[in-house]
């Protein structure tokens, strides 16, 4: 589904370059869940930003379900995100002033959907997240945990095939944090393609491959190990 | 999604209530201002309009030349209007009226009272002015003695809910039966009236008409098909004069021609000479400009406080992006969400104008009808509307633009607001509201203190302390004389005199014959005359200057004439030695001079009109009869038992008539309603343009220190005073509040002298009025940042260098 091959990202301020990501490679199957690993400041994220279309590369070359992305333009580069990639941040970054259905909603008014349908996915959404029962509150009047699960159905709700999730956890206490990542591999048990950056270990044991990122490097891969039930 | 557009904006504006009071509420008062100038401004340049067919009404205008020089009147002679109806086959209709100077006294069978505007007119005055007649016959309402048609508000007060037709209403002296009831007409009609009384019928004959239409006593109208045939009544009206005028012509020695003036063009036109009092284009382009920028103001105010509130969404917007918004999506939704407000807004000044003018003594205070009224102002469906829309995309805009441009990666990062850099837009505009708002204060401020100047001017006579006993009726016209003396005896009084009419409410105006100082012989001058009883000059406290008063003597003297002249008349004529000048007037039909008199005295000139018109050349003559207002000066200490004592002693000579009093310095002040009424409009207004400035100036301070609040935190943290953090950001924001300021200075200077040049007395530009306003400004926005830096500097400071 991900194909990297010698992505370098350079950023340049005043006339200092800083290589944020140097000759990746990385590829990502359909239905895989990977974590990406590494200190601040690695270029997890940016890799993050590249792979969801949101940032540009220097070079090397990027394949995403075989179009290859530094072809694309900015509008197809568009309609790809809205209607394959979801998004799940660790500050949640709903919207204060939209209510928990109103936020999960959104994405879907951008797809123009109509009324009638935009209805009936949000109530299926919220019955997937568990939050039917806190539908017309607004952020402020939740607790973290749930304010990512809110986010969780914000990023599911268009059927992306793949999720990209910046430390979901980061913000929450363990038990909530917990809930969240059973809430992710169910999504990746049910075939949707997970890359996830994190600081924790414990969230990494989730996912099936640790790419771990060092001075925008990857210096190892490894397959996570599940115990059997 | 538009109704849901409409829900989270609300939303967000419940979320955000001190923001949305300050930001809504300033633009809402904004508009407010703006719709009730409007109404006021519509009601100024719609004069006259209602009338049906308004542009086929005209008003004849007279204009005298006499000795080169030419005098316009608004008004014109009695029966003009009959025999310019019969003379033209063009014109349709024809009336004349004229209205009564002062109140007049009424009462029905349950309720008395007095009322104002009144008009006497012939019987065809409802073919030219069509009122909407309620009860009664246009045709036959004004054909019989003692009639009189009333207005619906007329005829409730007398009358509540009954039929007033075929009513009587009684004055002090008549019976008058009402013959028709009339649909009230709008307030801006410049000959306005609540009432017209059927003139009564003398018997004319050639002789005394050809003298009356030389006498401007009557406003007449006419009605003609167009505008062509005006110009033609107006253009053949030699024959008319040779006709019917030429043979008073010779005696007095003058031309006469009329000026047709339509009547739409009367209020902001109107004569100096015989007119009612009209509108003033000075002052109402000056409402409009300040109207005008107070919502300016509230415009700026606001497209700067939601640009600078939108920032902070931010991260919504890169939120949004990152889930498939495109530039287009932003731009509209804030463009939607910024029209909805700006509605609100709207919805809120219609609310505020509603309540205002029913709350506020608005309407009291400046005598207009400035309430909503959808149907009389139709222009206020679609302009206030349009107006808001047009604010929503322009406060839109600039947030729509740079949110739509943000990357989405934005979403990622902490960043709340813009960063500093983006600031100097925002206080260019700040700048200028400041330039604005106290340019504003400082022309009001003069503007104001002109008007105390010409109120509190020296009008050479005092009218402190008089009383003024007006006879209603013919008897005690006729016994004058005798209460005259009667009062004069009174402990309580200092000095009374008798006169034709209110002293410093206008003169007469008549033809002299005036002797010449090099002997010779005599030339003829139009010139303002008053009729007056001996002790005026005493009564008043006018100086005499040279010669004598009028004498006890010279009252009963039957044979002679007497006048005291004014130093400018004396300038005027150039005579080296005044007294014993001769001076006639009062011409009949065959050019003699009917009186005589000689000049005893020349006293200092006074303001005989009221200040809009400068002294004129003056001769006061010794009236015998016709005096109709006593004006008594009472000693100052005891004014309500003066008052007590001379209606016991006006009750004892004329037990059947009216006591009727007024004060002579606040009767004057009537002659200043319109300016008191426009010094008021513009303080309000001034009031309106600081309050919405100091809101603009608070958007900007709790913005720059909003900016701040992490350098103020760490600042804090390292041991700042509070003082010290006020100065930090007030220094940021005191070269915008100094821009603004010098601006401001040198162009309310040039505001205030381009204004002050309409006047013949001027009040001085004073200095310390400029500085005070400049100080007051600077110390107002130290306080205001004062107020948030304190605010900021108070909360836990962790929180505020962590920029969270």
């Amino acid at each position: 589904m991900i194909k990297l091959h010698n992505l370098t990202k350079i950023y340049q301020a005043q006339g200092v370059e800083t290589r944020a990501l140097s000759e990746v490679d990385l590829r990502v199957k359909k239905g895989e869940f990977v974590s990406i690993m590494g200190p601040s400041g690695c270029g997890k994220t940016t890799l993050l930003n590249i792979i969801g279309l949101l940032d540009s590369y220097n070079e090397g070359l990027f394949v995403f379900d075989d179009a290859n992305v530094s072809e694309l333009t900015e509008r197809q580069k568009l309609k790809l995100r809205k209607e394959k990639i979801g998004f799940v941040f660790q500050n949640f970054n709903l919207i204060d002033d939209l209510t928990v259905s109103e936020n999960i909603e959104l994405p879907l008014h951008y797809l123009g959907y109509s009324v009638q349908d935009r209805r009936q996915r949000v109530l299926e959404v919220l019955e997937m997240v568990g939050m039917g029962h806190r539908r017309d509150f607004f952020p402020y009047q939740l607790s973290g945990g749930q304010q990512q699960k809110v986010a969780v159905g914000r990023a599911i709700i268009a059927k992306p095939s793949l999720i990209l999730a910046d430390e979901p956890t980061g913000n929450l206490d363990s038990t909530q944090g917990n809930e969240i990542m059973e809430m992710l591999s169910r999504l990746n048990d049910e075939g949707t393609t997970l890359i996830m950056v994190t600081h924790s270990s414990h969230d990494a044991s989730y996912s099936q491959r640790i790419v771990r990122i060092m001075d925008g490097q990857v210096v190892s891969e490894k397959k996570v190990l599940h115990a059997q039930f | 999604m538009p109704s849901s557009k409409f829900r989270f904006a609300l939303r967000s504006l419940y979320r955000q209530k001190l923001y949305t009071l300050l930001n809504l509420g300033g633009l809402a008062i904004g508009l407010a201002v703006a719709i009730t100038v409007s109404i006021y401004l519509n009601a100024e340049f719609n004069f006259d309009k209602h009338w049906p067919n308004y542009e086929n009404i005209y008003r004849v205008n007279s204009s005298f030349q006499l000795n080169g020089t030419e005098e316009e009147y608004g008004g014109s002679g009695a029966g003009l209007a009959s025999l310019m109806k019969e003379f033209y086959p063009e014109v349709e209709e024809a009336t004349h009226f004229f209205s009564f100077e002062n109140s007049v006294y009424f009462h029905s069978d349950s309720v008395k009272g007095y009322e104002n505007e009144l008009l006497v007119a012939d019987a065809n005055f409802f073919k030219v002015f069509n009122c909407h007649f309620l009860e009664g016959e246009v045709d036959s309402s004004l054909t019989a003695e003692r009639s009189i048609v009333i207005s619906e508000s007329f005829a409730r007060k007398y009358f509540g809910n009954k039929s007033a037709l075929g009513q009587t209403l009684n004055t002090s002296n008549f019976e008058y039966q009402v013959r028709g009831v009339f649909e009230d007409i709008p307030d801006n009609t410049h000959h306005n009236f609540n009432a017209v009384i059927s003139e009564p019928r003398v018997a004319s004959d050639t002789l005394s008409l050809a003298v009356s239409l030389w006498q401007v006593s009557h406003y007449t109208f006419l009605k003609v098909p167009s505008a062509l045939e005006a110009q033609n009544v107006e253009a053949n009206f030699d024959q008319f004069f040779n006709r019917y005028m030429a043979g008073m012509a010779d005696a007095v020695q003058a031309e006469y021609r009329v000026k047709l003036q339509q009547i739409s063009d009367i209020h902001f036109n109107t004569n100096p000479g015989f007119d009612a009092i009209g509108g003033s284009l000075i002052y109402v382009y000056g409402f409009a400009g300040i109207g005008l920028l107070v919502l300016v103001l509230a415009i700026i105010n606001y497209v700067n406080m939601a640009t600078a509130r939108s920032l902070r969404r931010i991260r919504e917007a890169a939120m949004r992006k990152v889930l498939g918004a495109s530039e287009g999506d932003i731009q509209l939704m804030i463009l939607v969400e910024s029209t909805i407000l700006t509605l609100l807004a709207l919805l809120l000044a219609f609310a505020l104008v509603e309540i205002g003018t029913k709350v506020l003594p608005l309407t009291n205070a400046i005598d207009k009808d400035l309430q909503l009224n959808f149907k009389r102002d139709a222009y206020l469906w679609w302009l206030p509307l349009v107006l808001s829309i047009f604010v929503g995309i322009i406060s839109g805009l600039y947030p729509a633009l740079s949110l739509s441009k943000v990357s989405p990666l934005d979403a990622f990062s902490n960043k709340k607001g813009l960063q500093r850099q983006n600031n100097i837009p925002r206080k260019l505009l700040v700048g200028f509201q400041v330039a604005v708002s106290v340019t504003v204060v400082i022309t009001a401020f003069f503007m104001y203190q002109q008007m105390d100047f010409i109120k509190n001017r020296n009008l050479g006579f005092n009218p402190n302390d008089v009383i003024l006993i007006t006879a209603q009726d013919t008897n005690s016209v006729m016994h004058l004389q005798e209460i005259r003396d009667n009062i004069a005896q009174s402990d309580y009084v200092e000095s009374v005199a008798m006169g034709a009419s209110v002293t410093g409410r206008g003169a007469y105006r008549g033809i002299f014959e005036a002797e010449t100082e090099a002997n010779k012989g005599f030339q003829r001058h139009s010139l303002d005359f008053l009729r007056v009883s001996r002790d005026y000059l005493k009564t008043m406290q006018i100086d005499l200057l040279q010669g004598r008063s009028f004498l006890m003597e010279d009252e009963q003297d039957s044979s002679f004439n007497y006048a005291i002249v004014n130093q400018s008349l004396v300038e005027f004529m150039g005579w080296e030695q005044p007294i014993g000048k001769k001076l006639n007037t009062s011409f009949n039909e065959r050019g003699e001079a009917m009186l005589n008199a000689v000049v005893v005295g020349v006293a200092e000139d006074f303001n005989a009109h009221s200040l809009h018109t400068k002294v004129a050349p003056l001769v006061l003559l010794l009236s015998k009869e016709r005096s109709r207002v006593l004006h008594v000066k009472v000693y100052p200490n005891n004014i309500y038992v003066a008052l007590d004592d001379l209606e016991r002693r006006w009750t004892s000579m004329v037990p059947n008539a009216p006591f009727q009093f007024s004060f002579l310095s606040r009767d004057l002040l009537e002659l200043y309603t319109e300016e008191m009424r426009q010094s008021r409009l513009i303080l309000y207004l001034t009031i309106i343009a600081i309050f919405i400035s100091i809101l603009g100036f608070v958007g900007l301070a709790s913005f720059t220190t909003g900016l701040r609040t992490r350098e103020i935190g760490i600042r804090r943290l390292l041991g700042a005073g509070r003082l010290q953090m006020v100065n930090i950001v007030f220094k940021e924001l005191l070269w915008v509040m100094l821009v603004g300021v010098l601006i401001a200075v040198p162009l309310a200077i040039y505001i205030t002298q381009l204004w002050l040049a309409n006047f013949a007395f001027q009040t001085e530009i004073k200095a310390p009025v400029i500085v005070g306003t400049a100080v007051i400004t600077l110390l107002i926005g130290y306080g205001i940042v004062a107020l948030h830096s304190l605010a900021i500097a108070k909360k836990n400071s962790v929180d505020s260098w962590r920029g969270a």
